[in-house]
């Protein structure tokens, strides 16, 4: 309370600001606040997005237009680029949710102790750099001195050994099987913080309802964990579309262009081949594709996405 | 002595000029660092000759960066976009070169600068018509200089061979075909492809069609569509029965050059290996006495596909040059520095130090390697001198068509394209690119 009106004098009028310049300055604020991650935003991620979006529109003789997408249309490789992208995003998720949910299962419920020591184990490969990943399964599966041709050789079946990496139908998936190999460990974390974020309340009364072995992970454990799942797949999809150095150090996106990706066709045609503009055609598909996956995958899950399992996913 | 606040300015002043003057001298004394990229030489090669070059020019600092193959050339890609460039840069002739001419500097001034107006008198006329290999019509400028050749060829191990019951290399495609299966049965690679590395397909390929169709397989370097015509064709099955027959070893197309191949032959698990006059360099990198003193390997070219012929003739050219960036000089200082570099790279201490380390063939005339070497590496050295000398180009201008080569050399060796179809593929890059 101020002097003045301590000392009896009359009240003075306080001018309330009106309320639209109370809303106004609070915009103004919000905006402040949100002004250094738009401008970021704006800078390194968006322009480059409408730059290469510009690029992709160059034509060979510098008119603008949408040649090059014509000509992505017109080039198998660029086919073949699309279905193994579309691949490496199928199998290498399915292979990674079932094989890191299993694994979780298995650790979280299942191992009286040492979980900590399983779950670095499993994550070790995530840290280990794709070029030396790609150089030690590329020994593994080369014929006459890998892994497994000696495999093959000591049951006396060396003549019946596959080519994995050689043969154009095998070699995106023997790519993609390293792939799931390095990745399944972060799964296998990130179902592990699901599983344990799991009210144990819930479990018990389930377990009272009968709900056990199968049943349990069926019905409760593994709608429980969709939040981690749909977030997982999200993830996944986004790993699996940007994969570039595994596929390129391991067979340079061939034999005979068999195992190009979008990702690695983008390289193929801008840096080696030198066709900047047609290669940014390609980006953009990709980005067009990421995008359109993951609103499906979004749409799909609700919008729910947590690693801890909580999720409006629908599991 | 009273402390007046005039006084310590003055003194503050004073300090202020002293070390001024000391930073001044510092400033005119220091060196000036020209920076440099490249694939090749191999790291001590280049550490060896930056050494060589600072010794004679202890004005000049040479920040020298070397990076495998395929990251190298990404990294000009970008450094070129983003306005980076170093001073120098390591280039192949052809289509790397073409990608980075818009910020390359014309080298003929630099040139005449430094080895006279006649400076191409220097240099081989094959290795010059290499240099500017994909120019534009009409744009007879140099964009890079050659520093070192190369000579293609089929490397044999002789123990390798001997455990095989073999004694020489082989003098006709058939007798390829049966010593690889010998080599095979004696537990060796009979001949290592590293069919992952889209370079050698290529290079195999062309030693092929050397022999089938030398004037079009010139004619389809600079981009002629001609990648139809018969001894095309005929190279090309060629290039299959390697896989078919398996003289290269079962999943070839999967197999890396560098470095799994070039391990596995310096380990002596390989009989024969598609590789150049570089695999020389391994009497300086190698401890093995095989190696070191080239005892152990005996060079020969890709034998006569009919019985009696000849082998393929000598294919070859550069193998690096050097070009300067049009960034490279900010000040005439910079400028001395860039081009002095660029000199002793090309004919002076520089490429002394990488030919007494057998890096490659010289590309300047008159430059020989200093020293002994042993016998047989002198034996070898001098014939790739000479087949040096009538050596035809091996390189695709066009990366574009160079690509497609590789991808339908592939298709044929995994069997999913018969030879005709793959060079019809082929011709139909070419000719889009040729309109």
């Amino acid at each position: 309370m101020s002097a003045a009106v301590q000392a009896g004098a009359p009240p003075r009028r306080t001018v309330r600001p009106r309320r639209g310049a109370v809303l106004g300055a609070r915009r103004l604020e919000a905006a402040l606040y949100v002004l250094p991650a738009a401008v970021l935003f704006g800078v390194f991620i968006a322009e480059p997005i409408a730059a290469n979006l510009f690029s992709s529109m160059v034509e060979p003789h510098g008119r603008v237009g949408f040649a090059n997408y014509a000509v992505a249309l017109a080039d198998p490789v660029f086919a073949t680029a699309i279905r193994n992208s579309l691949l490496w995003v199928a199998v290498s998720l399915a292979c990674e949710i079932a094989i890191g949910f299993a694994l979780a299962l298995l650790i979280e419920l299942y191992l009286p102790r040492g979980r900590a020591v399983f779950r670095t184990l499993l994550f070790l490969p995530m840290v280990i750099t794709p070029s030396v990943i790609a150089l030690v399964f590329n020994t593994f599966y080369a014929s006459d001195y890998g892994l497994l041709y000696g495999a093959f050789r000591a049951v006396g079946l060396a003549d019946m050994f596959p080519s994995l990496l050689g043969a154009p139908a095998t070699a995106s998936l023997a790519i993609i099987a390293v792939n799931v190999w390095q990745w399944s460990g972060f799964f296998v974390l990130m179902y592990c913080v699901g599983l344990a974020a799991i009210d144990r309340e819930l479990l018990d009364a389930a377990a009272i309802d009968g709900a056990r072995g199968w049943r349990r992970v069926r019905h409760i454990l593994w709608p429980l964990c969709g939040g981690t799942t749909i977030s997982l797949v999200v993830l996944g999809t986004i790993q699996a579309l940007q994969q570039f150095p595994l596929i390129y150090l391991m067979t340079e996106g061939g034999p005979a262009d068999s195992s190009q990706t979008l990702a690695t066709y983008i390289f193929q045609t801008g840096f080696v081949e030198g066709q900047m503009h047609y290669a940014s055609a390609i980006a953009v598909v990709l980005f067009l594709l990421a995008l359109a996956l993951v609103a499906i995958e979004y749409r799909l899950a609700g919008g729910g996405f947590s690693l801890s399992g909580k999720g409006a996913g629908r599991g | 002595m009273p402390h007046t606040p005039w006084r310590a300015l003055r003194r503050a002043a004073l300090g202020l000029v002293a070390v001024a003057g000391f930073a001044g001298t510092a400033l005119a004394a220091a060196p000036v660092t020209v920076t440099l990229w490249s694939w090749s030489p191999v790291t001590p090669t280049m550490k060896a000759m930056v050494a060589a070059i600072e010794k004679n020019h202890p004005d000049i600092r040479i920040r020298a960066t070397i990076q495998p193959h395929t990251a190298y050339f990404t990294a000009l890609k970008a450094a070129a976009a983003s306005g980076t460039l170093p001073d120098i840069v390591g280039l192949p002739p052809g289509n790397y070169t073409q990608q980075t001419r818009p910020h390359l500097l014309a080298l003929d001034q630099v040139a005449a600068a430094a080895w006279g107006a006649d400076w191409q008198k220097h240099f081989a006329p094959a290795l010059l018509t290499q240099a500017r290999l994909g120019n534009p019509a009409g744009d007879t400028h140099f964009y890079m200089l050659p520093m070192e050749a190369e000579v293609l060829n089929l490397w044999m191990n002789r123990a390798a061979f001997a455990k095989a019951g073999l004694k020489a290399p082989p003098a006709s495609f058939a007798q390829l075909v049966a010593d690889a299966a010998k080599l095979r049965k004696a537990g060796f690679i009979g001949m290592y492809q590293g069919g992952a590395t889209g370079l050698f397909d290529n290079w195999v390929y062309m030693q092929i069609a050397a022999q089938t169709d030398l004037p079009d397989l010139l004619a389809a370097e600079t981009g002629h569509p001609v990648w139809t015509k018969p001894g095309m064709v005929a190279a090309a099955k060629v290039w299959g029965e390697l896989f078919t027959r398996h003289v290269v070893q079962d999943g070839a197309l999967s197999a890396l050059q560098y470095p799994t191949g070039a391990n596995l032959f310096a380990a002596g698990r390989v009989g024969m290996m598609s590789l150049g006059s570089w695999w020389l360099q391994n009497t300086h990198l190698s401890a093995d006495p095989a190696l070191k003193t080239m005892s152990g390997y005996e060079k020969f070219f890709f034998p006569a596909l009919k019985a009696g012929g000849a082998a393929s003739p000598p294919l070859g050219g550069v193998d690096i040059g050097w070009g300067i960036t049009r960034t490279a000089a900010k000040s005439p200082a910079e400028e001395h520095a860039t081009a002095t570099v660029f000199k002793e790279l090309i004919s002076g201490a520089g490429e002394q130090v990488a030919l007494n380390q057998l890096n490659d063939l010289p590309a300047f005339n008159g430059m020989r390697p200093q020293g002994t070497m042993p016998p047989a590496v002198r034996k070898l050295y001098d014939s790739y001198i000479k087949e040096l000398a009538t050596a035809h180009p091996h390189q695709i201008g066009n990366p574009v068509i160079y690509q497609a080569l590789i991808s339908n050399l592939q298709a044929i060796g995994a069997g999913t394209k018969t030879p005709a179809a793959a060079m019809a593929a082929v011709q139909a890059v070419a000719q889009a690119q040729a309109k």
